[in-house]
């Protein structure tokens, strides 16, 4: 046998584990995430929820809101966010240098007056311009100051924080009202705890009225459904699953309640890097871990934040572009971690599954690609052979969207129309005819892209989410 | 938010997922067999149709019951709420005019609606609510499904206990303190502390007090858990609280939840014990206690030099909660010592001693207001600036 | 006779005390949340209500300051809470409530209140 056809089957080889092996594991996580949802669903009963509002024994929180150019949702997010069922709270808007009229469109509503402030300067960031709180609303602190990226906001942001939790949240996102009440209970009964994510679901499409999703309906740009899917299965699978291993890597940086002085003790978010949310919890874990203090990091399945995802191509793949490349430049600064007994099973386990199953498989998978065609013309694999593997790759992913969706259906809030559920079947399917391919593609690109654009975002077009009626029937 | 029905998807998707095991693991032992000549080609296709056709199958499997799932329950869901409303109707008027009352088996609905009622229910009602638990045959089922073998059941059958507050139940919840799930232990505490604190003053719950402490002693519940659960525990507390005081091999975690529930809950009774752990070994517990007199507001005389020491503390969370407890002492003593603090080392000390003395009425107020002039120390005035406008300018909504 | 507004999310509090009071001649008006209870209470037609503090979609401190404060209603409340802190009860009062019920509670003492207020 030649060089190359070996190379080829070797390939073929090595494809076929890595997919087994992929599958199994994300059946795993799916049957861990499940679990935790049943015992989860029981322990946060209503009774329970109510104890902790009757007897006060909550911790109250800061919600940090960093924003750039975000005069389209600003004001409802905020009204949104005020208005949240929990007895003690304040919202701290950061406006990260905005361009556009993001702090204008606070003052009038919310009756903003600029003050002089002092201030505990326990993280750096860029100079503060100017500080101003709400004469209507007492917990509602807006700050101006200049261009320094998200993770340059966030730390503004814990500076002026008064409370042991904050939560970090996007301008354009919305909390359901009893978010912070859930995933604050968890911090009430644990001491060790250090920070929690939420699960963010999507609200493209939905019924919005005054900052609250009033019905779920979904999106009709099948782009938009797509990513309900993934969304899905990122959040009710992947994260479930890994914080029931214990081994939580990803806090979404929309929506995510870290204890104040965990942060801090890290030195806060760290800036120049587009992974700033990743890259905060990898640090919160080797610092527990280092100095051997016993703490947990988890994922809730059900403090909900909504929030919009891009709703045409060209703002998607530059969002998949800067989370691949958060993803690496991550990676790569903790790279020591790596097979490290020291942080036991982050360092045998989820850093490499990182490397291997997230950071590499646009590489692995762009490759596969390109050789499929190449070993059927060389008769190294049997078109049958292909045809099969194929199919089976496709309902193997098509299965993993379902259960993930099936886990949705258990929520009191969820897509109602039997009609919105065959839809969620037949996008499964739909996803894998070019969109997977094309964001793999654009990850790859990414990936190569990770020194030239280092700490670049990239310009994001967005809706808005001021009170959207239903939307109007898809049009042909 | 979740709807009932989580527990048979999680069978549905385990099965699906074993099912899943056996094709990927076949197909993976079927390519290394041909890679090394055991087996053809046309072997190797057929373990990979297999795979497809497993997979293929359990999709649809999974897909039906989704669907299925989803209309079902979207039915049931009205049907429950209807059954439950309509048996709250009943109960009440049983209650309200002594009805005669259904006999067992009960449906869950029943079931659901008289613990509502016992939930919200006291006096003569409640009373009448707890017996119709008991003679409904309502107790003896959710004790039968508390010794489930199946965690779920368990969790449902405490947080029934929760809400039953049935005394005959915790003999059964207090073992389940030491349970290895957290959260059974977490669910036993509160239905332990829900029934104690339901039940009438006398030996009977004395007793339960002291099981109940003696249960918690050593730890086996996270200080978060057991300061919720001090609390739930409301006019027991003061009992309980005392014997855990009582008792010397008290966890330093355990002391520190029973003196934040001597705080919050006000017990001033208790006051004494918080004096005497103002000088304990565990700074966690220094700071608990210091926290629990200010919370009270009143520090026994026993305690004011010690507090007036605690202001020295070597550790930082310690002089936080040294300032605010000496907030609450008279005397110009008091005074002058939290304007000496407010040139602490330490940003959080400074803001502590200047919010005790904001807290001292216009005396306390006219010293702030000095302090941010007059201070030698620079941080100090600003800090008294900073709080003297916070206090006076901020028009609150 | 008198009209009485039930604003509590928990069935079985409204429930109950709808039985109580209908049997006792009186005729009562149910709101489940916070929105329903402000519309019921622009409507009018009450002589007292029964407020619940913690509901779904916000506390009755809000329906409390709506009714006093932007409605300057005078219609009597009794505030029926499982709140156990001494500082709630003082704020409803201070905002207006005239009487402050902790559940769990005796219906007939509700009721024996509520016949006392609107005297």
């Amino acid at each position: 046998m030649r060089l190359w056809e070996q190379a080829l089957l070797a390939y073929q080889d090595f494809v076929l584990i890595y997919f087994a092996t992929i599958n199994l594991l994300y059946a795993f996580f799916a049957w861990r995430g499940l679990r935790s949802i049943v015992l989860y669903a029981r322990e946060l009963s209503t009774t329970a929820l109510r104890d902790l509002l009757e007897r006060e024994s909550y911790k109250p929180v800061s919600i940090l809101v960093p924003a750039y150019n975000e005069e389209g949702s600003i004001v409802a997010s905020v009204r949104s966010f005020l208005s949240l069922h929990y007895p003690e709270f304040e919202v701290i808007v950061v406006s990260d240098g905005s361009k556009d009229q993001t702090v204008q469109r606070l003052i009038e509503p919310f009756g903003l007056r600029e003050e002089t402030r002092i201030f505990r300067k326990v993280v750096g960031s860029r100079p503060i311009r100017r500080i101003f709180r709400s004469h209507r609303h007492a917990n509602l602190l807006v700050i101006e100051k200049d261009n320094g990226g998200k993770a340059d906001a966030l730390n503004a942001a814990i500076n002026f924080a008064r409370y042991p939790v904050v939560c970090s949240v996007d301008a354009d996102s919305l909390l359901e009202v009893q978010a912070l009440l859930r995933a604050s209970r968890l911090f009430a009964l644990d001491e060790t705890l250090v920070a929690v994510g939420g699960t963010i679901r999507l609200l493209n499409g939905s019924v919005i009225k005054d900052g609250h999703v009033s019905e779920l309906r979904l999106p009709t740009r099948w782009i938009e459904r797509f990513q309900v899917l993934e969304y899905a299965r990122a959040f009710f699978t992947g994260r479930a699953g890994w914080s029931a291993a214990g081994a939580l890597l990803i806090i979404s940086g929309a929506f995510g309640l870290f204890r104040r002085d965990a942060v801090l003790a890290v030195g806060g978010y760290r800036e120049g890097t587009v992974g700033e949310d990743m890259d905060l919890v990898v640090r919160l874990h080797r610092h527990f871990r280092d100095k051997k203090q016993p703490y947990r990091i988890v994922s809730t399945p059900d403090p909900i934040c909504w929030t919009e995802a891009p709703s045409d191509m060209s703002t998607l793949r530059k969002q998949r572009n800067r989370w691949q490349r958060g993803l690496l430049e991550t990676l790569w600064s903790h790279r020591d971690m790596f097979l490290n007994p020291r942080y036991g099973r982050l360092g045998y386990f989820a850093i490499p599954y990182f490397w291997i199953f997230e950071a590499l498989s646009p590489v692995v998978e762009v490759l596969g690609y390109i050789l499929l065609p190449v070993s059927l013309v060389l008769g190294v694999v049997f078109p049958r052979f292909a045809i099969l593997f194929l199919a089976l790759a496709v309902l193997y992913g098509v299965l993993l969207s379902q259960l993930a969706v099936g886990i949705e259906t258990l929520l009191l809030s969820r897509y109602a129309r039997i009609g919105d559920r065959m839809t969620l079947f037949f996008a499964s399917l739909l996803e894998f005819l070019g969109y997977r391919q094309l964001l793999t593609l654009e990850r790859l690109i990414g990936t190569f892209q990770v020194q030239s654009k280092s700490g670049k975002w990239g310009a994001m077009v967005r809706q808005g989410i001021e009170n959207k009626p239903a939307p109007p029937a898809a049009k042909p | 938010m979740w709807r009932r029905g989580d527990v048979v998807y999680a069978l549905v998707v385990l099965a699906a997922l074993v099912a899943e095991a056996v094709a990927l693991g076949s197909l993976t032992l079927a390519f290394a067999m041909k890679r090394v000549d055991l087996l053809s080609s046309r072997g190797l296709a057929t373990a990979l149709l297999g795979a497809v056709v497993i997979t293929g199958v359990v999709f649809v499997v999974l897909a039906t019951y989704t669907l299925g799932y989803h209309h079902a329950s979207d039915l049931s869901q009205q049907r429950v709420s209807d059954e439950v409303r309509a048996w709250t109707e009943r109960w009440t008027r049983i209650v309200l005019s002594g009805e005669p009352a259904p006999l067992p088996p009960l449906s869950r609905a029943a079931e659901e609606a008289l613990l509502s009622l016992r939930e919200i229910l006291r006096g003569e009602e409640g009373d009448k609510a707890l017996a119709l638990l008991q003679s409904a045959g309502v107790e003896v089922a959710i004790l039968k499904r508390l010794t489930s073998r199946s965690v779920s059941r368990q969790l449902d059958a405490l947080e029934a206990l929760t809400r039953a507050k049935l005394p005959a139940a915790l003999p059964h919840i207090l073992p389940l303190l030491q349970e290895r799930e957290d959260v059974v232990r977490i669910m036993a505490a509160r239905a332990a502390s829900h029934t104690l604190a339901a039940m009438p003053e006398g030996p009977s719950r004395s007793a339960a007090a002291s099981s109940f402490a003696a249960a918690v002693r050593s730890g086996p519940v996270a200080p978060g858990v057991l300061g919720e659960s001090f609390l739930l525990l409301e006019d027991a507390a003061p009992e309980v609280l005392a014997e855990l005081f009582g008792l010397k091999q008290s966890a330093p975690s355990v002391r520190r939840a029973g003196l934040d529930a001597i705080g919050r809950l006000g017990l001033l009774p208790l006051a004494y014990v918080a004096a005497e752990c103002v000088k304990d070994k565990d700074a966690e517990v220094r700071a608990a206690a210091l926290r629990a007199l200010a919370r009270m507001g009143r520090i026994p005389g026993q305690a004011r030099e010690d507090a007036l020491a605690a202001l020295h503390d070597p550790v930082e969370f310690v002089r936080v909660h040294a300032a605010r407890t000496v907030g609450h002492l008279p005397g110009a003593a008091a005074t002058k010592a939290l304007w000496e603090l407010l040139a602490d080392p330490s940003w959080f000390v400074r803001r502590g001693a200047g919010e005790a003395l904001l807290g001292r009425g216009p005396e306390g107020e006219a010293e702030v207001q000095r302090a941010s002039r007059e201070h030698p120390d620079r941080y100090a005035r600003e800090l008294c600036a900073q709080l003297w406008a916070d206090a006076h300018e901020l028009v609150p909504s | 006779m008198s009209r009485f507004l039930l604003i509590d999310d928990d069935p079985a509090v409204t429930n109950v005390l709808k039985l109580f009071l209908e049997t006792a001649g009186h005729t009562v008006a149910v709101a489940s949340n916070v929105t329903q209870g402000k519309s019921a209470i622009q409507a009018g037609g009450h002589d007292a209500v029964v407020l619940d503090l913690n509901m779904p979609d916000g506390r009755g401190f809000d329906v409390l300051r709506f009714l006093r404060e932007e409605l300057k209603s005078t219609v009597k409340v009794i505030v029926l809470s499982g709140q156990k802190q001494e500082a709630a009860v003082l704020q409803a009062l201070e905002m207006g409530a005239d009487d402050f019920v902790r559940k769990p509670f005796s219906p007939r003492e509700v009721v024996a209140r509520l016949a006392r207020l609107v005297r």
